[in-house]
């Protein structure tokens, strides 16, 4: 199936409609959508980079060839050597050690898990804070329309970078900087989630102020059903599909949102790497020469940002109806 | 018409506020605004009875039609259905009683079904909301037996609204107005988003269903045709206004209010080709500021003195109502 043509497709999509029994996944590799991935073959292979990264994050236990939590298992003697292609390398250790004789391959496998774990969460956590207020604001409207879109409106006027600055400091402070590394994980987690609400809750105010005058929820509205059973029931799953462009969009930025807050020292401690505390740890060896410890988890921040965004704009052109 | 009516609207108004913002209205020194879209719309419907409101975009036909079903409360007037006021029964089981009984049809085929639900569940959520099957399987049997009532097929209830025209669509709104059982349906332009040919399959469908269930319509249409094949009775609406009901056969026969008669003047005719004819003059006035006296004056050919100035009353003859000055002192 290598040159389908438009007319072959769209026969088979023909032949496919009468009886919709057939399995899900003969139905998603026959829709529009699958069609388009498959022509673009930057999107494949960006969709394959992302693959790759999100098991070897899933998987990183299995495959790192060394536990970097596992501090009895370090070897200040192993510090700082270079990767293992060089001169002085250590086969042991690919892609070299850090300071503290860390493997630097598997710290970015470590790393690129906490990494990935941390925006996944976050942006679930903005889509529900997100979408629960814009359909609460548009579908109410009124004094609730008002009060969370002036919020959204004066949240807009910061840099996320700041709110989620600011959302950490606020946390840390209230745990008195006594943060377990879990904690601070879910501090992370909360602090790019709230910076991220914004733009779900406009999305979906817009839409929902749009749907909710079809006549299908006035029929719904007809029936005595309340109003969080028709928000919920009714308008939710005709808003959410610019939700999922938005998130995939999103996704990328909250990696480096939280590489970023890492960078700054206020994400996840040295002693559990993200890629962002890598690359802060790196920067400091950086005149040194030891270039490979800022280096890997930079090159590998950089792919999976880029690979997670080319998906999230192939993923809203795809889904624009306009540009089809 | 019989002794009960089944739904009876009494001085039914509303108005809606259309000013500007707080803010812009105290800086740029505005008034508050307010649209009278609907006043003094009173009418009585009998059981089994189809009664029509019809006039042009803008005289409220719909904004009534939203306040008999109770989805807009109206700012003054009544309605009742059974003798029980819709908009004063506080108890909200009494209320749950009297929505199943009302069912609306709405105008517009490709808005009314949500697109995201399959057949089957659009035409489930009132017979579960209202509490009439709990049973699944039992939900099911009802929702293919609606179907096939409605000339489709139960398989079909798998599908998305989105598989079907414009006109299979209609039959599953209206697939999903039955389920309920309701007694009374408003139909709020059923056809005008419909071919030609499929509203006359529509419109006998309904007929039938009528017959089948004893169903009473309020049928609202700007379409003559359709509503002289429709309905027993028909209302004339003009800004806000009722202006004349009679019996269907007698309206098309003998109009008295002069917008009824330009309105049937305009209707396209073969037998009138080539001959001259009385052009629709003017449109309709700003429901915001409308004209002093009776709305319809600017435009009447018969307008006199009274006209400007008192608002004409809806004055019986027979059978037949009308509020026009130029009637009441025989001009016409």
């Amino acid at each position: 199936m290598t040159d389908v043509t438009d007319s072959g497709r769209r026969s088979a999509a023909a032949t496919a409609s009468p009886r919709q029994e057939r399995g899900f996944v003969r139905r998603a590799l026959d829709s529009d959508l699958f069609y388009s991935f498959k022509r673009s073959k930057l999107v494949v292979l960006a969709a394959i980079l992302t693959a790759c990264m999100l098991s070897a994050a899933l998987f990183a236990p299995l495959i790192a060839p060394h536990n970097p939590y596992d501090l009895g298992s370090l070897n200040l003697l192993d510090s700082n050597l270079p990767p293992a292609w060089l001169k002085e390398g250590d086969p042991r250790f690919l892609f070299g050690t850090d300071d503290q004789g860390r493997d630097i391959l598997s710290t970015i496998l470590y790393g690129t898990r906490s990494s990935i774990a941390i925006s996944l969460l976050a942006v679930v956590m903005a889509i529900v804070m997100g979408v629960s207020l814009g359909l609460a604001a548009g579908y109410l409207g009124g004094y609730v329309d008002s009060a969370i879109m002036r919020i959204a409106d004066v949240m807009l006027t910061f840099p996320t970078i700041l709110i989620a600055l600011l959302v950490n400091g606020i946390a840390m402070t209230a745990f008195k900087g006594r943060v377990s590394s879990g904690g601070q994980f879910w501090i992370l987690v909360c602090s790019i989630g709230f910076s991220f609400w914004v733009q779900y809750a406009r999305t979906v105010r817009s839409m929902t102020l749009v749907e909710k005058n079809k006549e299908y929820v006035q029929a719904a509205r007809l029936i005595g059903l309340s109003r969080p059973a028709i928000m919920f029931k009714h308008v939710l799953p005709n808003v959410l599909s610019p939700v999922l462009v938005i998130a995939t969009i999103n996704l990328a930025l909250a990696i480096i949102t939280e590489a970023t807050l890492s960078f700054l020292g206020v994400g996840l401690p040295p002693s559990e790497p993200s890629l962002g505390t890598m690359i802060q740890i790196g920067n400091r060896y950086l005149f040194s020469g030891s270039w490979w410890m800022v280096a890997f988890p930079g090159i590998t921040l950089a792919v999976l940002v880029l690979a997670v965004n080319l998906l999230g704009d192939w993923l809203r052109d795809a889904l624009n109806p306009k540009l089809r | 018409m019989s002794a009960a009516p089944l739904v009876e609207a009494e001085n039914l108004s509303r108005i809606f506020d259309v000013s500007k913002p707080w803010l812009n209205r105290v800086i740029e020194r505005d008034e508050k605004r307010f649209l009278k879209a609907v006043q003094n719309v009173s009418f009585a419907i009998a059981r089994k009875e189809t009664f029509a409101l019809v006039g042009e975009s803008g005289s409220g036909k719909s904004t009534v039609a939203k306040m008999v079903v109770g989805l807009l409360p109206p700012t003054g007037g009544a309605v009742s259905i059974d003798n029980v006021d819709m908009w004063s029964t506080a108890d909200t089981n009494e209320r749950q009683k009297l929505r199943r009984r009302i069912q609306m049809i709405f105008q517009d085929p490709y808005a009314s079904l949500n697109p995201q639900w399959r057949v089957k569940h659009i035409i489930a959520d009132p017979i579960k909301a209202f509490g009439l099957a709990t049973d699944g399987a039992e939900v099911e049997h009802r929702v293919g037996e609606l179907l096939r009532l409605v000339g489709l097929d139960p398989a079909d209830g798998h599908k998305y609204p989105h598989e079907f025209s414009g006109g299979q669509r209609q039959r599953i709104c209206i697939a999903r107005a039955l389920s309920s059982n309701p007694e009374f349906l408003v139909c709020d332009e059923p056809t005008s988003a419909l071919d030609v040919s499929v509203q006359a399959q529509i419109l006998n469908l309904m007929r039938d269903l009528q017959d089948r269930f004893d169903l009473t319509y309020l049928f609202i249409s700007h379409n003559l045709a359709v509503v002289r094949h429709m309905a027993a009775r028909i209302g004339v609406m003009y800004l806000g206004r009722i202006v004349e009901i009679a019996p269907t056969e007698e309206l098309f026969r003998a109009p008295q209010h002069p917008y009824t008669r330009m309105l049937l003047d305009a209707v396209p005719d073969l037998a009138m080709t080539g001959r001259a004819r009385k052009m629709v003059e003017g449109e309709i006035p700003n429901p915001i500021s409308p004209p002093p006296g009776c709305a319809f004056h600017p435009r009447c050919p018969l307008a006199f003195e009274p006209c400007t100035v008192k608002i004409p009353p809806l004055v019986a003859h027979g059978e037949r109502e009308v509020a026009c000055h130029a009637v009441e002192a025989g001009r016409i």
